[in-house]
């Protein structure tokens, strides 16, 4: 009980935080997906599997307060997850703070490519810009970009946090020297 | 057929994506996002209300940053301006200088050089001006110093290659053959009195001067041309006893707004 607790005011501060907090935050800090880069974390530091049911429920959570149809964060982050469990087991040997870059990077560009095609095929379809190279170049430059820089930042911070207070990372580290 | 742990890890998680919006769609979730929108509803008020005062102190911090930022650049405008303000008035000063000059030397026919005062002689001699032009430009002791109104204000009293030192007529050594404009044409001589003002002397008891009469150069020296205006009679102090009467002279010029000035080299042949 005491542990769905932990996890269930974990996934409470996580959404105040992700709807209400960072969209409001100044500079380019309300370009982080906070939820993503903590997915990513999670799944790399604990499980994958952990990763998944977060997903699910930060997908439907996400879905609840989204104006885009409902579904849309949930496909987002579950195809996000199976993709960088997917390049984690084939490309990436172990737990590091690379592998944490690179699968941060590489799911903030799955799930802004997949939330971009929802938003250009519910929205955007009525515009005469639909699938516009140019309004694809605007948003790269005006939100895509901002979006990767912020949350590779906001993992190393992550990283660098959490590796103050736990072994996990550590441990990996002098397995793979030694390898 | 027996699926590996990857492919039924996919298969669960579609079914699963899969029902939850299914149930979404048929409305049996709803009971369960109105609850979670009852619960997270207060708690995303705050927060966004909180996060919008954070932003909105930020706009605020940011707006004054960059109030700070634009005064400074229209400072460093103004600034800008002031200076090109003050090329552009020097500019047309000197331009109307050059034009005063270029209509006396039609009228008189002398031959000019132009000067710049470029600084002061502070050598026990007040009123010592420095100017930017010398004896490779033709300036020679003695000649005379007049403003763009053709007013003579000195005589040059040292020359060097590239610069000459031009003695003020008020300066006390300052001694210039003069005459008034009257009736008797009466001559004197116009001394400097300290640098603060001028006084003819040496002029006969029995010449008659008024007040407001005009003072010019008397033609006697060598290098100073008859004809250029010293300044006007001020007042007459006239002694019985006295050989002499004298007057001060009020010249028309401020002395120290003094920036450029015209020597006389010689009388132009060609006219």
């Amino acid at each position: 009980m005491k542990r769905i607790s932990k996890h269930l005011i974990f996934i409470l501060l996580l959404l105040v935080f992700q709807v209400a907090i960072i969209s409001n935050l100044p500079f380019y800090l309300s370009h982080l997906n906070l939820i993503l880069v903590c997915l990513m974390f999670l799944s790399v530091v604990y499980k994958f599997k952990l990763g998944i049911v977060y997903s699910f429920i930060f997908g439907v959570l996400l879905d609840i307060y989204s104006a885009l149809p409902f579904g849309a964060y949930l496909i987002a982050l579950t195809v996000t997850i199976y993709f960088a469990y997917k390049f984690f087991n084939q490309f990436l040997t172990n737990k590091s703070v690379y592998s944490l870059i690179g699968l941060t990077a590489l799911s903030t560009v799955i799930f802004n490519a997949i939330m971009y095609s929802y938003k250009v095929l519910f929205y955007y379809n009525n515009a005469r810009e639909f699938f516009s190279f140019d309004l694809l170049l605007l948003w790269i430059k005006t939100d895509f970009i901002y979006q990767l820089v912020i949350n590779l930042i906001f993992v190393i911070v992550l990283f660098l946090a959490y590796n103050f207070t736990s072994n996990r990372f550590r441990a990996v580290f002098i397995d793979t020297t030694k390898q | 057929m027996m699926l590996n742990r990857s492919t039924k890890l996919v298969v669960i998680s579609v079914v699963i994506v899969l029902l939850l919006i299914f149930l979404h769609y048929i409305k049996v979730l709803r009971p369960v996002e109105n609850l979670v929108v009852g619960v997270t509803k207060g708690l995303l008020g705050y927060g966004y209300s909180i996060s919008n005062e954070v932003g909105q102190k930020y706009l605020t911090y940011e707006s004054k940053a960059n109030l700070v930022k634009e005064n400074e650049q229209l400072k460093e405008q103004l600034a800008d301006l002031l200076h090109q303000k003050s090329d552009f008035t020097e500019q047309k000063d000197e331009n109307e200088f050059l034009r005063q000059q270029l209509n006396f030397i039609k009228e008189h026919g002398f031959e000019f050089e132009i000067a710049n005062i470029i600084g002061q002689q502070n050598l026990g001699i007040k009123s010592l001006l420095i100017l930017n032009k010398g004896e490779k430009h033709g300036i020679i002791k003695g000649q005379p110093v007049l403003t763009s109104n053709e007013i003579m204000v000195g005589k040059i009293f040292e020359v060097e290659r590239n610069r000459s030192f031009m003695l003020l007529i008020n300066d006390d050594l300052s001694k210039v053959a003069a005459k008034v404009q009257n009736d008797d044409k009466t001559m004197g001589i116009v001394e400097g009195e300290f640098g603060l003002g001028l006084k003819m002397k040496l002029i006969p008891q029995t010449e008659i001067i008024n007040e407001q009469d005009i003072v010019i150069t008397s033609g006697l020296e060598e290098m100073v041309p008859a004809g250029l205006i010293i300044g006007a009679i001020a007042s007459i102090e006239k002694e019985p006893e006295a050989l002499f009467q004298q007057a001060s002279i009020k010249s028309l010029v401020n002395f120290n707004k003094l920036t450029l000035v015209n020597i006389i080299k010689q009388k132009n042949e060609e006219n």
